[in-house]
This record gives C-alpha cells, sequence and structure tokens, in this order.
C-alpha cells in the first residue's frame, strides 16, 4: 500500500491488484499462474488458523521445518514452546483473557458464521475444488501438490 | 478628464497594459504589493528558449512606464463601485478613484515542501528551479560547488491531485530543458538528468532547445517520477525513479536535485477576489467570463483581466493578453464616453 | 541535513492520542513472537501508570493477513472488524488502541470507506447482524499502542533507570526507526508525524536520549509482503527488501533498531540471521548483527526491566552489544532459563 502515498492520482495500485486477484479466484483463473495456485496453501494456513483458533498466525501451526530462517532460536522456542511462552506471561491456550489465550468455541462459531455469510467459505471451497482438481490433473497428491506450490519457484512466474 | 485605469500588479502584464495604456490615452496607476516591479521576472536570469537576458526583457518592459505612477509596497483594501468609477481604498490610507481596473495579480510559485517526498528544506542537495535561477543570477542563495550529477524533477506541484493542483503549469518542461543546459555550460563534465511525465515542448523554438540538450549536451531525459528522495551517508541526494519506458526502477544519487516548481494562484487572489467579487476556478485561478473569445473580461462591468492571473502562462502569452486588456479597456471607456 | 525542515512537518502532523480509558485489542503475530512486548505494555499503561486498558478474551484477529493474501473477501475483513467495534460498543469504550499496524490501517481504512460508502458500512451491518446479532459504533478514536508509548515517552523517561546513550562514550545512541507500512502510508494524518517523516518513533528514540538516523532505505518495506514471506517460494523477495535496508544503514554504524510493526522487528530479526549464514555478512560491530527491538522492548529496558522479562532471548540477532553499550545489567546464564 505504499503505492497511495506515491500516486500524483490518488490511485491506489495496490487495490487494483486486489481487485484482481479477487476476480482470478472468482473466475478460476488463479489456477493458471504459479503465483494464482498459492492460494490453496495461503487458504489453508491462514483460514485455517482463524476458523480453528481465531488468530491469522498460531503457534502450534507455525513449524520450524516451513520456516528454518527463524534459526536456532526459532528452533529453540518451538521445541520449548509452552515453557518459553509460560516465561514471558503468556497465557497459552488458557482461559480469559492474554496472550495467545484459548479463544472461546463461541466466538470461533461467530467467526464462521460471518465466514458463511460474507462469501469466504463458498470463496475456500471454490479454490480447494479447483485445485483438487488441477491436483489429479497432474497426478499429484494433495500433500504433493500442496508441498509444490508452497516450495517451487520457476522463475516463470507466469504459467 | 482623463480616464484613470487602476492596474493590481506590477509584473510584465500589468508594464505592459500600463505602456499600452499611456499609448491611448489614459492614466494607468499601478499597485503593486512588492516593493520592486517586475513579479518573477525581476529574479530570474535568463529566458527560454534562447537565453534572452531577464533583466533586458524587464528593462525593455519598465523604460516605457518609468513616468506612470506606482504604489509600491501596496495592496487593494476596498473597491466599490460608483456610479461609472470605482473608489479604491489601498493600504496606507490611500485613494483612488478610476474608471477601470486591470487584475494582473499573477502566480504564486508552488511551496516545494508541500511534496513532502521530495524532501526540499530537509535535504542539503535539494533546491528549486527558483533558487537555481537565482543562483544563475546573483551566486546567491544556494550552494553549488562544481556538481558531477544533477537532477531535474519536472511536474512539481503540477499536474498532481494529491496537493490538489490538477493543472499543467506549461513553462516548467522547457524551463527545465533551459536550466539544464545552464547546468551543462557551467559545468561540462557534469551529467545531468530530467525526470518528466510528458516534456510538452509547445512553444516555437521549444523543441529545438529540447534536441539542443540532448545532442549537443547530453542530458539525459528519463520518464518517470521520481517517487522520494533521501541523503546517503556522504550527504549525496539519493533518488528513485521508474524509467517507464525501460520498465525499470532507478536508483541514482546527485550532487544537486532541482525541483521544478510549478505555477499556483497567487497567494493573495483569495482576498482580492472577494474584494473585486471575482469568480475563482477550482484550480484557484481567476475564471474568466470567456476562456476562448475574452481571457480578458472578468464578468464584472470595469474590471479587467490579464496575464498569469488566471492560469499559467509564458511571458509572450502574458504580454499580448495585456494589450489585448489594454484594447478592452479602451473599447469599454471609448462605449462609456459614447453614452 | 535540516532538523528545522522536520520539526515543521512534525508540527504539521499531531494527532488526537486520547489520555485514557481504551478498548485494547491485540497483534496476531506479536503474540507469536513479540509476547512480552503486550506484557510490557499493559504493565506500563495499567500498573505503572493506572491507566485504564480493557481486553476482552472474545476478541480476535482482524482478519488482515488473510485479507492482504486475498484469502478472505473484504466483506468477510470488514464484518470481523465490526464484531470487534461490536465487543467495544458492548464494553463501553470510544477509544479503541490495537497492537498491530496491519490491523492499525485495515481500521482506518475501512472507516474511511464507510464515510465515502455508506452503503457498505449498511450492509455490513446486516451481515454482522445476520451472523452474530451484534451491533456496533464506530470508535470515536482508533489509535495504535505505539501512538500512547509516544504520548508517555516524558513519563517513561521520568521513572526510567536507563537511556540510549553508550555508557563508555556518553555520546547518544544511533538509533535507526522503522515504521510499519500501513502506519501511515495509507492515510498520513493518521500518524505521528505523517507518512514521509513519521515521528511516533523518533520522539521516543530521542526523548530517551538516542539520535535517529535518516538512511537512504529509511522508507522502505521491511519485505514481509504478506504472500511473498507466507510462501516459501516468495521468500527471496521478503529477504532481498530486508537486504536492501541493512545495506542502505550499515554505512551509518547503526547501534540500534526500533520498529512499531509486528512483522517488522521479525523480519529484520531473523533475514540478518540468514544473510550471515547464507554470506557471512553481519551489520552490526565485531562480526555481530544490529540488535532489533519493539518499541515496547525498549520502553521496558529504559524503565529497567530485566531483558529476559522482555522476551528478548526470543530474538534470533543478539541483543547483548546494545546491553552492554547502554550499561544494562543482566544475568548471562538466565537467558534461556525456562
Amino acid at each position: 500500500m505504499s503505492c497511495i502515498t506515491r500516486c500524483p492520482r490518488k490511485n491506489g495500485p495496490g487495490l487494483i491488484i486486489q481487485a484482481l486477484r479477487n476476480l482470478s479466484q472468482e473466475l478460476g483463473y488463479f489456477i493458471d499462474s504459479e503465483k494464482g495456485r498459492q492460494q490453496l496453501v495461503l487458504n489453508r494456513a491462514l483460514c485455517g488458523n482463524i476458523l480453528n483458533y481465531g488468530y491469522c498466525v498460531y503457534p502450534r501451526t507455525f513449524h520450524y521445518s516451513d520456516h528454518p530462517e527463524n534459526g536456532p532460536v526459532g528452533k529453540l522456542i518451538e521445541d520449548n514452546l509452552e515453557a518459553v511462552h509460560k516465561r514471558v506471561g503468556s497465557n497459552l491456550d488458557g482461559e480469559g483473557p492474554g496472550i495467545l489465550r484459548k479463544i472461546p468455541q463461541s466466538d470461533l462459531d461467530e467467526l464462521k458464521r460471518i465466514f458463511d455469510v460474507t462469501g469466504a467459505t463458498e470463496r475456500m471451497e471454490k479454490i480447494e475444488t479447483i485445485s483438487k482438481k488441477r491436483a489429479k490433473e497432474l497426478g499429484l497428491s494433495d500433500e504433493e501438490y500442496c508441498r509444490q506450490i508452497f516450495t517451487i519457484n520457476s522463475e516463470e512466474h507466469y504459467i | 478628464m482623463t480616464d484613470r485605469v487602476l492596474i493590481i500588479g506590477g509584473g510584465p502584464a500589468g508594464l505592459e497594459a500600463a505602456n499600452q495604456l499611456n499609448l491611448l490615452g489614459y492614466k494607468p496607476v499601478i499597485v503593486e504589493k512588492d516593493d520592486t516591479l517586475g513579479g518573477h521576472l525581476a529574479k530570474w536570469d535568463r529566458l527560454f528558449p534562447e537565453g534572452e537576458s531577464a533583466e533586458t526583457v524587464l528593462y525593455k518592459l519598465i523604460k516605457p512606464v518609468e513616468h506612470t505612477p506606482v504604489y509600491l509596497n501596496t495592496i487593494v483594501e476596498q473597491a466599490d463601485k460608483e456610479g461609472n468609477h470605482f473608489r479604491v481604498k489601498l493600504s496606507g490610507g490611500k485613494e483612488e478613484i478610476v474608471s477601470a481596473i486591470l487584475v494582473c495579480a499573477g502566480f504564486s510559485l508552488f511551496p516545494a515542501e508541500k511534496k513532502e517526498e521530495y524532501g526540499y528544506g530537509i535535504y542539503n542537495g535539494v533546491i528549486t528551479s527558483s533558487d537555481l535561477e537565482k543562483w544563475f543570477k546573483t551566486g546567491k542563495g544556494v550552494n553549488i560547488n562544481n556538481p558531477s550529477k544533477v537532477g531535474f524533477v519536472h511536474c512539481v506541484g503540477s499536474r498532481d491531485e494529491k496537493i490538489c493542483n490538477r493543472q499543467c503549469s506549461k513553462v516548467c518542461c522547457v524551463t527545465a530543458v533551459k536550466q539544464a543546459c545552464e547546468i551543462k555550460e557551467k559545468f561540462p563534465d557534469s551529467e545531468v538528468f530530467c525526470f518528466y511525465m510528458d516534456l510538452r515542448m509547445f512553444g516555437r523554438k521549444y523543441e529545438d532547445l529540447y534536441l539542443k540538450a540532448q545532442n549537443k549536451y547530453r542530458v539525459r531525459f528519463i520518464r518517470g517520477r521520481v517517487s522520494e528522495v533521501s541523503e546517503d551517508f556522504t550527504g549525496k541526494v539519493v533518488i528513485k525513479a521508474e524509467d517507464t519506458l525501460s520498465s525499470k526502477p532507478l536508483k541514482v544519487s546527485l550532487d544537486l536535485l532541482v525541483l521544478m516548481t510549478g505555477m499556483i494562484s497567487n497567494s493573495s487572489i483569495e482576498e482580492l477576489s472577494g474584494i473585486l467579487s471575482l469568480n475563482r476556478a477550482e484550480d484557484g485561478f481567476i475564471e474568466p467570463a470567456d476562456t476562448i473569445t475574452k481571457m480578458y473580461d472578468s464578468g464584472k462591468e470595469g474590471i479587467f483581466l490579464a496575464g498569469a492571473v488566471t492560469g499559467p502562462k509564458t511571458i509572450p502569452e502574458t504580454l499580448s493578453e495585456a494589450r489585448a486588456s489594454a484594447l478592452a479597456i479602451h473599447n469599454y471607456l471609448s462605449n462609456k464616453a459614447i453614452q | 541535513m535540516i532538523v528545522e525542515g522536520k520539526k515543521k512537518i512534525w508540527s504539521e502532523y499531531q494527532k488526537d492520542i486520547p489520555d485514557d480509558h481504551y478498548f485494547y485489542v491485540r497483534s496476531c503475530i506479536r503474540q507469536n513472537f513479540f509476547p512480552a512486548s503486550e506484557k510490557v505494555f499493559l504493565d506500563i499503561v495499567r500498573d505503572r501508570l493506572g491507566l485504564d486498558f480493557f481486553e476482552t478474551p472474545h476478541h480476535t484477529t482482524c482478519g488482515g493477513i488473510a485479507y492482504h493474501s486475498d484469502s478472505i473477501p473484504q466483506e468477510t475483513l470488514m464484518t470481523i472488524v465490526a464484531r470487534q467495534f461490536a465487543l467495544m460498543t458492548e464494553a463501553g469504550y470510544e477509544n479503541y488502541v490495537c497492537s498491530c499496524i496491519t490491523s492499525f490501517g485495515i481500521y482506518n481504512e475501512i472507516i474511511n470507506t464507510w464515510f465515502h460508502y455508506p452503503e457498505l458500512e449498511a450492509k455490513i451491518r446486516e451481515l454482522l447482524w445476520e451472523a452474530s446479532k451484534r451491533e456496533f459504533k464506530i470508535p470515536k478514536s482508533v489509535v495504535h499502542a505505539s501512538d500512547v508509548i509516544y504520548k508517555l515517552r516524558n513519563k517513561i523517561l521520568e521513572n526510567g533507570k536507563y537511556r540510549l546513550v553508550n555508557k563508555n562514550t556518553g555520546e547518544p545512541l544511533r538509533v535507526v526507526e522503522h515504521i510499519g507500512c500501513h502506519y501511515s502510508k495509507m492515510f498520513p494524518s493518521k500518524g505521528v508525524g505523517g507518512a514521509e517523516y513519521p515521528y511516533v518513533l523518533t520522539g521516543m528514540a530521542e526523548a530517551w536520549g538516542g539520535t535517529v538516523i535518516d538512511y537512504p532505505e529509511r522508507r522502505h518495506c521491511c519485505g514481509f509482503g504478506f504472500r511473498q514471506y507466507l510462501v516459501q517460494a516468495n521468500r527471496g523477495y521478503s529477504l532481498s527488501n530486508t537486504h536492501k535496508k541493512f545495506e542502505s544503514m550499515a554505512p551509518f554504524k547503526p547501534d540500534m533498531i526500533i520498529t512499531n510493526c509486528p512483522g517488522c522487528p521479525y523480519f529484520l530479526d531473523r533475514w540478518q540471521y540468514v544473510i550471515e549464514e547464507l554470506e557471512g555478512k553481519t551489520y552490526g560491530a565485531d562480526s555481530k548483527g544490529i540488535p532489533v527491538f519493539t518499541y515496547e522492548e525498549v520502553a521496558g529496558l529504559v524503565l529497567g526491566y530485566d531483558p529476559w522479562d522482555l522476551g528478548l532471548q526470543m530474538h534470533q540477532t543478539a541483543v547483548e552489544p546494545l546491553l552492554d553499550k547502554i550499561g544494562i545489567t543482566y544475568n548471562k546464564e538466565d537467558k534461556y532459563k525456562i
């Protein structure tokens, strides 16, 4: 969104890209480019975290193996997650308010209903269906397909 | 009684109109808010497209009107129409009774510090076209010491909706080309870059100057806006831009960055338009009654317009309009006399 | 550099930051990677200064990362945010303070969009009612938690134990301030100091004794870029952005970096480790990295908190060079004690 500060005509190119990406999902075109296909793993990670835990990022689904840049400290945190969080005052999966508290099921149910009434659920299902079809065409299992779109950068991003 | 005509503004438009009104047998009176005549021209060194001395041009405009009454450091405070005349109160307790008013209030330069991302007033190596012109003329104001790389940014405060100035200032493109050539004349070993959106070389001989800048002076014209300016560890100005013809982002370190500040409506026009009940357009300039056939007509009886008060103009255009306004005033006063 | 020019701009971008009575919402990323920062924030405002900052366990993510990764439609994001506003309304608050910069940008974007398209606000109200039978008022004030610490910077100094000064030379520490892109780039008037020369972190650093560095890539993004990082295949984009910033700031020899965005301290911290592993290059003195901090961590250090209570052991780039420069006492053995 840094573009907004710069444009002499007050345009937001970032918002235009956002609109085009949304359209490509609606029309199913996303499946035809490398960056578009990545939507599946983004959706599974982010929407999964939101619906299951109430957070966009959640430590028990953020794996060191997928994030080696986290370094030895990241590994240490993952291996000692509860103790580290306890040491610094988190309320990891605990009741009541606080850092990384367990968000009550009634609130997660509300988030799910919001997803349902605002089109997010339908969007997720569309991405899943189209992606699964592509994985089948390629003869890949779901896991193999996800691993491929998560890790492979072809340098020819448009195909 | 010979009709008196009040001219508001002693820049090129006001001076030329005064001369013409004198020749037509009227008694012009000039009111100038600053302490000298000449407006922006008095601060300029050389003029596009052929590098004529601004001082010589100003002399040619002032000499014929040297006996015309002038109020310096004076502004109009009130103007009341009384029959065929205007009773005009001026600052300092003075008063003039005149048959017509000619508004030649000119323009202001866009305050470059408003384009915050360019760092004017923050980074030492960032100056305006006006600062550079003053340095050409006097060697004062800014410190320019044998720069090896110089950049010019076109359209600073022009064609920019973000800062509420949509209009093209018309003269900055060719002024940048002129100044780029002058930099190369003074510092032949320097590299000069012009960052532009479009180059609007509309006037006669402008294209020649543009070609000279490329062929003789090797000025590099890059189509793309500078996005932001900063300063590196050595004090050099670092700019980011995009070369939109090659679709590549650029980062260039410069010794000097010149911002081509555009023309905006005169900072005093809000007050003056209120006093004279003149209409202003969305861009702040005075809106004439007819923008094609009568640019000089304010739409208010007895009040006329000339020069950049109605929008950005070159000096030749301003002078032509001043003559047209003088003639319009002559026609207006002649018709009055017959009635 | 002409400081007066910056001061003039700073004076033009002053925002209203309420004194008290806030509804506080957390940041997903910060809870994961810098959890103690939020703890210290509430310690300072509630326990040390006795202010009213209310938190409900029922608030959730704002959905911002999913929105900027194109995983949820705009209506979904707006309805989740509307629910957060409803929780605030139900709790009887009007001042909304968020820990996350992405959220801060989103709140401003949504309120601004609703202002221009009231029919969209009406639609979101209907969707929220349909989903949860809740109603909401738009907050009177939306601020970022760094705005609050900025406002309290002099009080923090008054109660401070340390200053951002090199204890051996007596010289101010050289501070790089890094502002989250969504703090004021979208809405310059919503940030202290505007978009080009934000003052929110500079004000803290200067008040606490440091001097701020203005380097060519100061305004550049840390490199998070949402999907640029979240998908492993894209991470080269993220890394190259951070690399660009470090190459640009290195000649100024910064002692430390202060950030106000959840992702930025993570990337400025972790990518230094990666650059060292890949290229053997470090950007701090003595072949070490440049320590990176959240503003709460720095406030905590100034106030004399134990560095390990501030969670500084969760950083990959070691913070000890800075602690030693300031002269902060700490126990090495306690660093990883859990």
